[in-house]
């Protein structure tokens, strides 16, 4: 039994109450461990794929993707507003079964790659969002393709954009990347996906890039 | 609109949509760092939990080794004490034993 409402933990998110989400997160990863061996073959894996499902789940609520509505919660699909019909703890664990096959998936077929996951377009819905809401699309957009990015470019684009460390530093903590030019190629090279992926939504939705 | 050098080390300018993803990839690692923030504290406070019980048995066995110390070392101080007994009865006997004054005079405690 969960110590605190779904209601709860979107104010929390909505309003970066720190100490209400560390409980929520305890509770979640509680609630994970106890469910995750049902669904996961590798052990390995629970505690990564439980990190990026609540980051996942954490931007969604961020960009109201997810969010309050008459008392209720309500996600966006396909470009309409839809009552969430679970909890967000069993919705946690629906994105947590997807990001596990597409692990297997990598895993199976040993591809090292600094592709992005190709987005699924009838989340945004076809038809061109209303103007008020256009800001909002753009930035679940973002998100989706910044989630679908490889372990390999989150890493170097991480430790470039947020850690603000020098290309000769990243160079230094990767051992993948054996020069500098290199490891430029692959920075411009994950930059160039992720604003292709980004662009060609952005086009299809008729949205200001 | 054209925003220079988010990084210091990139001599790039960085458009409005490669603002949005750098802002993204913000957003991700701040909840990715918050995230192990929470665990690290998590492993520290099962740390202070655990350190009085450490501290309770490492106290008993101690105690438990020094008791054995002890135990060990009484059982020569008996004997010690039995044999200075043993030699000093006969000093004693013929100090209460009427004899020769000249006997008594004579006689001295044989040292251990």
């Amino acid at each position: 039994m969960a110590n605190w409402t779904d209601i709860e933990m979107v104010e929390a998110v909505l309003h970066h109450d720190n100490h209400t989400l560390e409980r929520c997160y305890r509770d979640c990863k509680s609630y994970f461990t106890a469910h995750a061996g049902a669904f996961f073959v590798a052990e390995t894996l629970i505690d990564d794929i439980f990190q990026e499902s609540m980051i996942h789940l954490w931007r969604e609520i961020e960009t109201r993707r997810i969010e309050l509505c008459d008392g209720r919660l309500h996600r966006w699909n396909q470009g309409t507003l839809q009552p969430l019909n679970c909890s967000l703890r069993t919705f946690l664990l629906s994105i947590a079964k997807r990001k596990h096959w597409e692990q297997l998936r990598k895993q199976e077929h040993e591809v090292l790659t600094d592709d992005v996951r190709l987005l699924d377009s009838s989340r945004y819905g076809d038809a061109p969002p209303a103007e008020a809401d256009e800001r909002e699309v753009r930035e679940r957009v973002v998100t989706d393709a910044v989630l679908g990015m490889s372990d390999r470019c989150r890493q170097i684009l991480t430790m470039f954009y947020y850690e603000h460390r020098s290309l000769d530093e990243i160079l230094a903590l990767r051992a993948e990347n054996t020069s500098k030019v290199g490891l430029k190629t692959s920075k411009y090279k994950c930059m160039q996906r992720l604003r292709d992926t980004v662009r060609a939504e952005f086009q299809r939705l008729r949205l200001h890039p | 609109m054209e925003v220079k050098l988010y990084n210091n080390e990139s001599e790039e300018t960085m458009d409005e949509l490669d603002q949005l993803i750098a802002h993204e990839i913000n957003s991700q690692a701040q909840w990715q760092a918050m995230m192990q923030d929470w665990e690290q504290r998590k492993r520290r406070q099962r740390r202070l939990r655990l350190l009085p019980v450490i501290s309770n048995i490492v106290s008993v066995a101690a105690l438990m080794v020094l008791g054995f110390f002890i135990q060990s070392l009484m059982p020569e101080a008996k004997l010690a004490d039995q044999n200075k007994a043993d030699q000093l009865i006969p000093v004693i006997e013929k100090l209460v034993t009427p004899t020769d004054s000249t006997v008594i005079e004579s006689v001295s405690p044989t040292r251990p």
